[in-house]
């Protein structure tokens, strides 16, 4: 064992991690227990990089940017969505359980298929954030065509908390719902109706039951839940939402 | 590097497990609590009351049937509905019909996009509506026995 | 972050279905009537007659049915509770995201049943209400 890291703390302070592992061509899915040293700013994604690094390093997870901004390191933790990276260890307990999340086909381990989720968005919804505007990124002429729902990270959080989806994969789910109601919010060109036609689905905006659990899971203030109530009483009403969703 | 093929962007056949809410019957991640917050459990309760409601519908029509075949009939389910159980049976009645009503206002009005970010403090404000109302009539109703 | 994605829309079991806000909106008035309905319906049934349970006797159902105000109360009654049931069934159905043949067997099953539930419904209280 390694001496005590200012990170991880010292091996005194160990939890036992439940991995969920999964292999393309094992017969099924298991938990692999691991011993891992926390300390009181260690997160879940530094734990689960220590098993890597020191104990098994077959072990699949997705990370990049470290800071919630990307949404690449959403899994469940102790059955609750979250973004590793920014997810204390130390809270949790002594057994901490992570795994994939649900809803969405297992790629490998903790790595799903998130062609999945994007797959869900409306086809008018961009592909370009907003901070690709910035001066210092160059972007080339007509990129603001491009420009899509600005504070969601894409992290697939919603999905995997949604009640409904748990046996619906065809319900197009909540981020996006939520991008459709941003795109009435502020259409850039995008044809309103063709929105309000695209949510009006049984397996759109109706499929939702107010569970609200997309914007407890969401960590970038979307408020998914909320914008799925306006774009539902713009369908109700024939009208589209006037009023923005402001953040809390 | 030439001549080396792209990955293939396709659809794959061979999806892996996907893992769901629940304990391995799919309605049951209607119903999974851990790690959920209040807004599921309004729905997980307005689901259980809304499916126990049609089960009573119907068998309130064939309890009402009994009126059909006259007043013995009727008199003979009157001394079983007069029971404790029976009594206690019609609370339960009317605190499933009480939370899937006002959680039913609560969902009328959320789910038109009205006050969606008060979901919760309608569910309280009528919640405690609903346990006045319960407690009343639980009170009525094993007060006349 | 720029990502590459596959230019897929959303995978439906089925092609478009026709406007569903028109459900959301049966669903929610037939709700909000029988706030109204359902309550009369209970108080009138539980807290009125002086008796265990509030229960009324016999010859009490019937000259309770044959007033032509209560009749008509209880025909809406019964209209808007099965209408929401059916429409609260098919709504906890679609979850289960049924093929678009097995979806057209709910609704059809749901419909015939509903109006099942009315007919013997108004059977039952015509014919207590003729008997009064």
């Amino acid at each position: 064992m390694s001496p005590a890291d200012p990170v991880l703390g010292s091996s005194s302070a160990s939890r036992t991690f439940r991995v969920y592992r999964y292999k393309r061509g094992d017969p099924g899915w298991r938990f692999d227990p691991f011993e891992v040293p926390v300390g009181p700013r260690t997160t879940v994604l530094d734990a689960l990089r220590w098993i890597q690094l020191h104990r098994d390093g077959t072990l699949a997870l997705r990370h990049s940017c470290f800071h919630a901004s990307c949404g690449t390191c959403g899994m469940q933790v102790n059955g609750r969505e979250v973004l590793a990276c920014v997810t204390l260890a130390d809270p949790l307990g002594s057994t901490i359980t992570v795994e994939p999340l649900a809803n969405i086909p297992v790629l490998t381990d903790l790595v799903v298929d998130m062609s999945r989720v994007f797959e869900r968005f409306p086809d008018e919804i961009g592909i370009v954030r907003m901070s690709e505007e910035l001066p210092e990124a160059s972007p080339p002429v007509g990129i603001d065509a491009f420009e899509r729902f600005e504070d969601c990270i894409e992290c697939g959080l919603c999905l995997s908390a949604c009640p409904v989806s748990a046996t619906s994969d065809a319900y197009v789910g909540p981020a996006a719902l939520a991008a459709a109601q941003r795109l009435l919010e502020e259409p850039r060109g995008v044809d309103p109706g063709r929105i309000l036609d695209w949510a009006d689905d049984p397996m759109g905006a109706w499929r939702c039951h107010a569970a609200f659990e997309c914007t407890e899971a969401c960590p970038s203030n979307v408020r998914p839940a909320e914008r799925i109530m306006a774009l539902r009483g713009a369908l109700s009403t024939g009208r589209r939402p006037v009023a923005a969703v402001t953040p809390r | 590097m030439s001549g080396r093929d792209l990955p293939d962007l396709e659809r794959r056949d061979d999806d892996g497990p996907v893992l769901r809410k629940g304990v391995g019957i799919p309605t049951s991640g209607w119903f999974d609590p851990r790690g959920r917050a209040l807004g599921s459990f309004a729905f997980a309760v307005n689901r259980v009351t809304g499916l126990g409601l049609v089960a009573y519908l119907y068998l309130h029509l064939a309890v009402l049937s009994m009126l059909l075949r006259g007043e013995s009939a009727w008199s003979g389910f009157l001394r079983l509905a007069t029971d404790w159980v029976f009594l206690s049976l019609d609370v339960l009645l009317i605190f499933g019909i009480l939370y899937h009503g006002l959680n039913g206002i609560r969902v009328a009005l959320v789910g038109s996009g009205i006050v969606p970010d008060r979901q919760k403090a309608l569910w309280w404000a009528l919640g405690v509506i609903g346990t006045i109302a319960l407690a009343f009539s639980a009170f009525h109703i094993y007060g006349s026995r | 972050m720029a990502t590459v994605r596959t230019r897929e829309t959303a995978r439906r079991r089925s092609p478009r279905a026709p406007r569903s806000a028109g459900e959301w909106r049966i669903t929610t008035l037939t709700g909000l009537g029988l706030l109204v309905l359902l309550a009369i319906h209970m108080v009138a049934n539980h807290f009125v007659v002086r008796s265990v349970g509030g229960l009324r006797d016999y010859r009490q159902v019937l000259a309770y049915i044959a007033n032509p105000v209560i009749f008509t109360i209880e025909s809406l009654f019964l209209l808007f509770v099965t209408v929401h049931a059916m429409f609260g069934l098919r709504s906890v159905l679609l979850d289960l995201d049924p093929s678009p043949l097995l979806r057209r067997w709910i609704d059809g099953g749901l419909a015939v049943l509903g109006l099942a539930t009315l007919a013997y419904g108004y059977f039952l209280i015509g014919t207590l209400a003729s008997r009064a």
